[in-house]
């Protein structure tokens, strides 16, 4: 009785609840991209190119320890979009009987929360930069750019292929 | 009082970034098969449990799987080699 009550209250606010989704939805998938591929990417390729180069060293640790703040709206976004996701999935009552709702699900388990979870823990947990400075521990900190690195490296052509299916997924239903 | 000339032992421990050609190609490989061993599979497993049907796993479906695995592959590792600019031997 309560629980189809607040299927019918989920319902007559489905269109409400979609509006906040996409919100979180683009501050999710877009905030973090042109800190990405204008500051970090070109401060990092120019450390690579010289790595012993003090100046380009400084300023990439400064770049990642601005990075790791700016990643904020990104991680505040994604809890409230898989919060909205469950309640349009309860107002619209998708099942995995659609192939493209089975096949999102299988995305935000399977892709997005552990990817998200991994970058939770390098930008705001143990691999946070300003934190690491502040322990003084150098050798820590310098793995911690390395790995967070290599993360971000290899999660961009994820990040790129499988937010762009997952909002195509969402949108055309094609399937 | 600090010494504004003292070394900053941030920058002093600063290493190289060493990636190889060969872990990128591994690193791809994983990323391609991981659409074709855990995500379709997932996908499959899902749909099979909701609705009962084998459809899913239509030749289709699995070639489907194996040409976006292999296309994702090649994607990922042109876009890291590019990103960490690693130039064809």
């Amino acid at each position: 009785m309560f629980f189809e009550s607040l299927l019918d209250l989920l319902a007559e606010h489905y269109f409400v609840i979609k509006f906040v989704h996409l919100v979180f939805a683009a501050i999710w998938a877009w905030s973090t991209s042109v800190a990405y591929s204008n500051y970090l990417l070109p401060i990092f390729r120019g450390w690579q190119r010289a790595p012993d180069d003090k100046e380009k060293i400084a300023l990439r640790n400064w770049a990642m320890e601005r990075f790791d703040d700016g990643a904020k709206l990104e991680h505040i976004a994604f809890p409230l979009l898989l919060v909205t996701g469950v309640l349009m999935m309860l107002a619209a009552g998708w099942t995995p009987d659609n192939g493209w709702f089975a096949m999102k699900l299988v995305l935000i388990v399977l892709v997005f929360i552990p990817i998200e979870a991994m970058d939770y823990y390098l930008a705001h947990l143990g691999c946070n930069k300003e934190k690491l400075r502040a322990s003084g521990d150098a050798e820590r900190y310098e793995r911690a750019i390395h790995l967070h690195w290599w993360f971000l490296v290899v999660t961009m052509p994820i990040v790129i292929a499988s937010i762009t299916f997952a909002f195509f997924l969402a949108v055309a239903k094609p399937f | 009082m600090t010494d504004r000339h003292a070394p900053d032992p941030f920058i002093a421990a600063a290493r190289p970034f060493n990636a190889r050609a060969r872990d990128v190609n591994l690193i791809a490989l994983a990323l391609g098969l991981y659409i074709f061993i855990v995500l379709f599979p997932a996908y499959a497993f899902l749909r099979i449990w909701w609705t009962g049907e084998l459809a899913v796993l239509s030749f289709a479906n699995i070639f489907t799987a194996i040409v976006i695995g292999c296309l994702f592959g090649l994607f990922a590792r042109a876009l890291i080699r590019h990103t960490l600019g690693i130039r064809k031997p």
